[in-house]
């Protein structure tokens, strides 16, 4: 129930802030779906086959909802989906794992489906109106992943636990005045990809080398999700609804 | 007999009513405006113009080849584009009682020239320059200026028989040509330096303004015009730069029994008028006075005198009647120029005639209400010229208006105003000037009435002075006494000052100074005063202006398109084009944000919208005039008071929009450099790729919106926005102008 009030007033306080801005000829809601890329370069995206595949793409999904809440500001929720192979090139082939070796792709697959909230800030100095123009934006997502065994069609793991903090550059452009085109460079940080990725080095460089813990799993496929994250350029598309 | 008898009556009746209908209340005189149907030659959208003259000159067997044709289409492309830019300047009249009378002349002449009958329209321009000049497409300009100072109708006639020959002979385009060739170093100008360029140009003109003096009196004796008006016609070229008349500025016009200036603001004696003649013609358009009277007498002097010679042939009333009133609308011109010294001085000429004239009443008054509110602000220079630049009895005029003070000068134009008020209560503008003077009075410079004396100056008889005891008694005696620099204002309002009305206007006035000193003095109020403008400040930077307006009128959208890549920038093609689709964007936009918006044109006109047509001349002219004001940052009252009133019942809203979009294809600078850096520094690559083969674009975007009665601009904007000038950038901002406009913070 407090959530319910709390929601209520949140969004009363938006629509009277958005009263007063004009918006793109007083269209203030953007339905928005950007394809965010990042090159793949030492690590697999998730179609290629093992091993270094320069010049490979790894894709996330985003669609948002974004609203201008003033001249030059603009707020929006999203949801995000983005799926890689997950490199396990240090299982021991002798253990459990063995299965695996015959297989010329690797068998894992991360599927991480993100939400999160951000504010634009579209620059003052160009003399732009949200949502059009040149625009930094600031955004937060929390990520909840689940990984499978494509080989074996099994989910081995699903947990939320990431969660990124970020900062993109791009630009809105409108045309035939309800389409919206955005495109520009975003950067994630995944926080516990970070530490995490500093275990799996630690691991990496231990005697055994091997990983047989779910936590280790985990290392691995967050360290993933900090790699892909972490710059990416982004196309979308937009509709101005209302 | 009785129905011949009643027909009789009727007719007469009829010719009473068309003559009444066509005399001029000098009176209530009302400035020119253009009248009757819109003639074609302003229809016409300039692209249309422009493919009519291509037409006419792909027909011509002397078009000419490469450059020149060049040349030539180049100039039919400018000529078609800027000439309707000065057709829609808000300065151009037709069907006026000037340009009528003009035609009638005209027609005179014509009858020698009939190839040209048809093919010629004379037009009258709204300024006070004694000037006239053909167009390429033979439309024939006179300055009201130039009727000003005419003579007799003789020396009007020599005028249009000048220009007509101007048209006849192609001169417009013959001279751009001609410059074209000077400065692309062709034929005979081979070896022309860079310097004597410009001479080569003013000679050629020179050649062609004897051509058409010379021609243009062979048409001219062809008529039965005075050749001996000629001779003096000349003299108003010469003398053109004075006002029509040179009568002494009497130190009396402002005076009353009770108040008198100093006699140190009068000149003992004004300069002398000299001669503008130039010696040196090089510098020159036209030959000299010297030369043109010379090479005119010569040939006059081989007439027979057996040739009949009228100083008039249409009409001396005619004549006389036109002048008049453009002497009469010259003063509204002067002041919307904001050239106040000579309204002043041309109203203090009208009324040297009519010593009763309300309109040249109001015409110094208006021109003492601008003169003291530049003055108020710091700013006379803006609007008086130097005395010492002026010849002959108006800069006696010029001298005191230099002398006075900004006091004083707000005090004598109140003192004027007020008067004039009380004189004629029903007059609008005359109060408003009233209490805007008397409030720029109180606030600025005078406090109090106390500071005035109620009694009128009284000099001490000598030896009085005797029983004055001490030196500083002598001293502060002989100030007190006598009327000087200083203390002549304070005599100002002796007789205003005996009525009730004066008195608690200068009050009340006082009692708000009062309140506003206090109001400022107060650290907390002022620190709250401080408070709520910066949180309004904030608010607009935020949320923009929230005016609350229902309708508008939006005025003269104008488009231009540059490629500033080009040495002629101007896209005039692409520019008319999009002119035409932003007045569509205009009403879009003003629907979406839901406020009635009314579009006034120059693109749409039809032949019978002549209310529109002058709506926007004076719109045109009005928004010069204030844009003066609001550089110079002096807030004024209008001075056309009657007009904005008008357009205001008319549009049903006083509050008119001026916006336009200026779209531009910049010039890259430094790609040679950059190209030549990336050379060394190679992960430079991508960005100079990218640097040279996109375009760079940029757009201007102006607005300003003003309450026309008072002055007042409510929202100005002027964008610069680093992007093209597409149509969804136009929509934006638009769109945000609207919404600016009808949004209101109470909703």
């Amino acid at each position: 129930m407090r959530f319910k009030y709390l929601l209520i007033s949140i969004l009363t306080c938006l629509s009277l802030a958005a009263y007063a801005q004009p918006g793109y000829q007083g269209r203030k809601l953007v339905a928005l779906y950007d394809l965010r890329f990042a090159p793949t370069i030492n690590n697999l995206n998730y179609k290629s086959k093992s091993g270094l595949t320069p010049g490979a793409l790894s894709f996330a999904h985003t669609g948002a909802l974004e609203y201008v809440v003033s001249r030059k500001v603009s707020l929006g929720l999203r949801y995000s989906f983005s799926r890689s192979t997950v490199q396990m090139n240090f299982i021991d082939k002798e253990s459990d794992f063995n299965i695996y070796k015959d297989l010329e792709d690797d068998p894992f697959k991360s599927y991480v489906h993100g939400i999160g909230f951000y504010a634009k800030k579209f620059w003052s100095g160009n003399e732009n109106l949200a949502p059009r123009g040149s625009y930094v934006s600031w955004h937060a997502d929390a990520y909840y992943t689940n990984v499978k065994d494509s080989y074996l069609n099994s989910q081995v793991a699903s947990y939320w636990g990431n969660f990124s903090i970020g900062v993109s550059f791009g630009k809105q452009v409108i045309v035939f005045d309800r389409i919206m085109i955005d495109y520009g460079i975003e950067s994630n940080l995944c926080l516990p990809g970070i530490a995490n990725n500093a275990i799996i080095r630690r691991s990496k460089n231990s005697d055994d080398g091997n990983i047989d813990s779910p936590s280790d799993l985990k290392n691995i496929v967050n360290g993933r999700t900090f790699d892909m994250y972490l710059i990416m350029f982004k196309l979308g598309l937009g509709f101005l609804a209302f | 007999m009785e129905f011949l008898s009643n027909t009789l009556k009727w007719l007469s009746l009829g010719i009473l009513s068309l003559s009444l209908a066509n005399a001029q209340d000098f009176e209530h005189f009302k400035p020119l405006r253009a009248d009757g149907n819109i003639p074609q030659e302003f229809l016409l959208l300039s692209s249309e113009k422009y493919s009519q003259q291509l037409d006419n000159l792909s027909k011509d067997p002397n078009r000419g080849k490469g450059y020149e044709r060049r040349a030539k289409k180049d100039f039919s492309l400018k000529n078609s584009f800027e000439m309707r830019e000065f057709l829609y300047s808000g300065k151009v009249i037709f069907n006026d009682p000037i340009s009528i009378y003009v035609n009638k002349v005209a027609n005179e002449i014509l009858k020698f020239e009939p190839e040209l009958n048809g093919k010629v329209k004379f037009l009258t321009i709204k300024a006070t320059e004694v000037n006239a000049f053909a167009t390429h497409e033979g439309l024939i300009f006179v300055n009201e200026g130039m009727i000003a100072q005419l003579e007799n109708e003789a020396q009007l006639a020599f005028v249009l028989c000048h220009e007509l020959v101007h048209y006849k002979k192609n001169h417009v385009m013959n001279s751009y040509v001609e410059g074209v060739r000077i400065s692309k170093r062709k034929t005979e100008y081979k070896s022309l330096s860079d310097d004597k360029k410009h001479w080569a140009k003013n000679r050629y003109s020179r050649e062609l303004e004897t051509e058409a003096d010379m021609e243009g009196l062979t048409i001219f004796l062809k008529t039965k015009y005075s050749i001996k008006s000629l001779e003096r016609f000349f003299d108003v070229l010469q003398y053109s730069y004075l006002p029509y008349d040179d009568a002494q500025f009497k130190k009396s016009f402002f005076e009353t029994t009770t108040f008198k200036l100093p006699e140190s603001y009068f000149l003992d004696k004004v300069k002398p008028i000299a001669s503008i003649d130039e010696e040196n013609e090089e510098k020159s358009t036209h030959p000299s006075i010297k030369n043109r009277r010379a090479y005119v007498a010569e040939i006059t002097k081989r007439q027979t005198s057996n040739r009949v010679e009228k100083d008039y042939i249409v009409s001396e009333k005619e004549f006389f009647n036109t002048r008049k009133i453009a002497r009469y609308d010259m003063v509204a011109t002067y002041l919307s120029e904001l050239d106040y010294p000579e309204a002043l001085y041309s109203s203090y000429l009208l009324l040297q005639e009519d010593p009763n004239n309300l309109y040249a009443k109001k015409g110094v008054a208006k021109s003492l209400y601008g003169l003291a509110k530049y003055a108020n602000e710091g700013r006379i220079n803006k609007v008086l010229e130097s005395y010492q630049n002026i010849e002959g009895n108006s800069q006696q005029l010029y001298f005191l208006l230099d002398k006075l003070r900004a006091e004083e000068l707000n005090a004598i134009a109140l003192k004027y105003c007020w008067n004039l008020k009380n004189k004629y209560p029903d007059q609008e503008d005359l109060k408003a000037y009233t209490d805007d003077l008397f409030k720029s009075l109180v606030f600025n410079h005078y406090s109090s009435s106390t500071l005035f004396s109620s009694s009128p100056y009284v000099p001490v008889k000598p030896g009085k002075t005797e029983e004055v005891k001490s030196k500083y008694d002598k001293i502060k005696s002989s100030q007190d006494s006598s009327l000087t620099d200083q203390n002549f204002i304070k005599y100002a309002f002796v007789d205003e000052l005996k009525q009730s009305e004066f008195t608690t206007k200068f009050d009340e006035l006082a009692s708000q100074k009062r309140e506003s000193d206090k109001l400022k003095s107060d650290p907390v109020a002022a620190k709250k005063l401080r408070k709520a403008k910066k949180k309004e400040a904030r608010i607009v930077r935020k949320k923009g202006y929230a005016l609350g307006l229902d309708k508008v009128v939006v005025f003269n959208p104008f488009y231009q398109k540059r490629d500033q890549r080009k040495k002629n920038s101007e896209r005039y093609l692409t520019q008319e084009n999009a002119e035409l689709k932003l007045e569509d964007r205009i009403e879009k936009n003003a629907q979406l944000a839901k406020l009635d918006v009314t579009v006034i044109n120059d693109l749409e006109l039809k032949p019978t919208d002549i209310q529109k047509y002058n709506d926007l001349s004076f719109m045109m002219v009005w928004l010069q005039e204030r844009v003066s004001h609001y550089d110079n940052q002096v807030k004024m009252q209008n001075l056309d008071y009657e007009y904005v009133d008008e357009l205001t019942k008319r549009y049903n809203t006083s509050n008119f929009s001026w916006m336009g979009v200026i779209g531009m294809h910049e010039k890259k600078n430094g790609v040679g450099m950059l190209i030549a850096t990336t050379a060394f520094v190679w992960y430079l690559l991508p960005y100079t790729v990218y640097y040279v083969a996109t375009p760079k674009y940029d757009t201007y975007y102006v607005q300003m919106l003003f309450d026309i009665k008072t002055g007042e601009a409510k929202l100005t904007q002027a964008k610069y926005i680093d992007d093209k000038d597409s149509r969804t950038v136009i929509n934006m901002n638009i769109y945000d102008s609207f919404y600016q406009m009808k949004t209101s913070r109470n909703k």
